[in-house]
């Protein structure tokens, strides 16, 4: 009798960019609601004996750093056969993991540049825990943003993978054919602004200060939040929202008259956030 | 854009390498517009552009956001695809 092999995966994953909005302290099984994820990936996934879990690494808060250090890479991963990490989750992480569970498999997805700023120290360390990730890795999939940035990949072209930006269509579908769920009163030919700390809310804010058209500026930082209640502008209508869930967010952007990315961190733009979580997905068909 | 959204972002960056290379390799055009930041005024000439445009072409830049995300942007149809690949190997 043949008995199936079952995979066991780990992704590490920042679940605040899920739909919940909850710190969880230990891992998820159940896959997530997002339209950058995709559905029903866990349930096809698992007719071919992959079970996957998720861990939200951001789980410091819950417990301390030490413990969570040790938790998130000494005693988690060796439950499973593979671990998925990003690279927009903190470089080196791909190292440690492996560092601690030699005999795992690690996937990477190396989705931003390596960070330019700072001293020329840094800039080296920060070169070096990349290579280490790399090194690390079984398999690496990166965005075009690595193609000519991050100059370590071509030392791992032999196991690097590119994989574009993806969304999932069916999900926008169906829930833009669901009843509005917006509670807002929404202003009429808005301009949406969504994102958080790497939107420059500064110059999109003094360059619409003209326009008639009431700004919607949608984030889930606190920080942006406080900053952007500084500069917009009430009377003409515009809103400050937190907390909104994708299905509201599906609404925003089809009732918006555009969506305007203002992005000051080209090296980790906007996006960054949905090609991490739909590449993880993407991955798992290939452990 | 999956939700016929009109989209403005940076030029130079990121967004736009990846979107525009998305665009050739499927032979459709890039439905982003796109301003150079941060020079003064980009922004708002970018804005100034969309709203001189007539409804109908208003209403063509929306439908080409939709269909360039169904084209290429669908994580289903192409995750698909990849399974149906690993079930050959």
């Amino acid at each position: 009798m043949n008995k199936k092999i079952i995979k066991n995966i780990l992704v590490f994953s920042n679940l605040k960019s899920h739909i919940t909005y909850e710190d969880n302290l230990d891992v998820e099984i159940d896959e997530p609601i997002h339209p950058y994820l995709g559905r029903r990936w866990s349930e096809q996934l698992s007719k071919k004996n992959l079970n996957v879990a998720y861990l939200n690494t951001y789980n410091y808060k819950v417990r301390s750093k030490i413990q969570s250090f040790y938790y998130n890479f000494i005693v988690l991963p060796k439950k499973y056969d593979t671990v998925i990490v990003h690279s927009t989750s903190g470089i080196g992480r791909a190292f440690l993991v492996k560092l601690f569970n030699w005999k795992i498999n690690v996937i990477y997805f190396s989705l931003s540049q390596i960070n330019p700023r700072g001293l020329h120290l840094m800039k080296y360390f920060r070169f070096l825990l990349v290579y280490l990730d790399y090194t690390s890795s079984q398999k690496i999939y990166y965005g075009l943003n690595c193609i000519k940035d991050n100059t370590n990949l071509k030392y791992f072209k032999y196991k690097s993978v590119y994989f574009p930006f993806y969304v999932d269509i069916d999900f926008f579908q169906s829930k833009l054919n669901q009843i509005n769920t917006i509670n807002q009163i929404e202003p009429k030919g808005y301009i949406l602004v969504v994102g958080d700390i790497t939107r420059d809310d500064e110059y999109l804010y003094n360059e619409l200060s003209t326009s008639k058209k009431p700004i919607i500026r949608i984030s889930r930082d606190k920080t942006v939040i406080e900053n952007v209640h500084k500069i917009y502008n009430p009377t003409r209508g515009d809103l400050v929202l937190t907390g909104v869930s994708f299905i509201d967010l599906s609404h925003y952007y089809k009732n918006s008259y555009c969506c305007i990315i203002a992005s000051k961190e080209d090296y980790c733009p906007s996006q960054v956030e949905l090609h991490q979580s739909l590449k993880q997905w993407h991955v798992m068909q290939f452990v | 854009m999956a939700c016929n959204a009109v989209c403005i972002a940076n030029a130079g960056g990121q967004i736009e390498k990846e979107f525009s290379h998305l665009a050739r390799i499927n032979s459709i055009s890039d439905p982003l517009n796109y301003f150079e930041y941060p020079i003064k005024n980009s922004l708002k000439n970018k804005l100034d552009e969309l709203e001189k445009l007539n409804i109908t072409k208003y209403e063509k830049l929306k439908t080409d956001s939709f269909n360039f995300a169904n084209k290429c942007l669908n994580l289903n149809k192409d995750g698909l695809l990849l399974i149906q690949n690993i079930i050959k190997n």
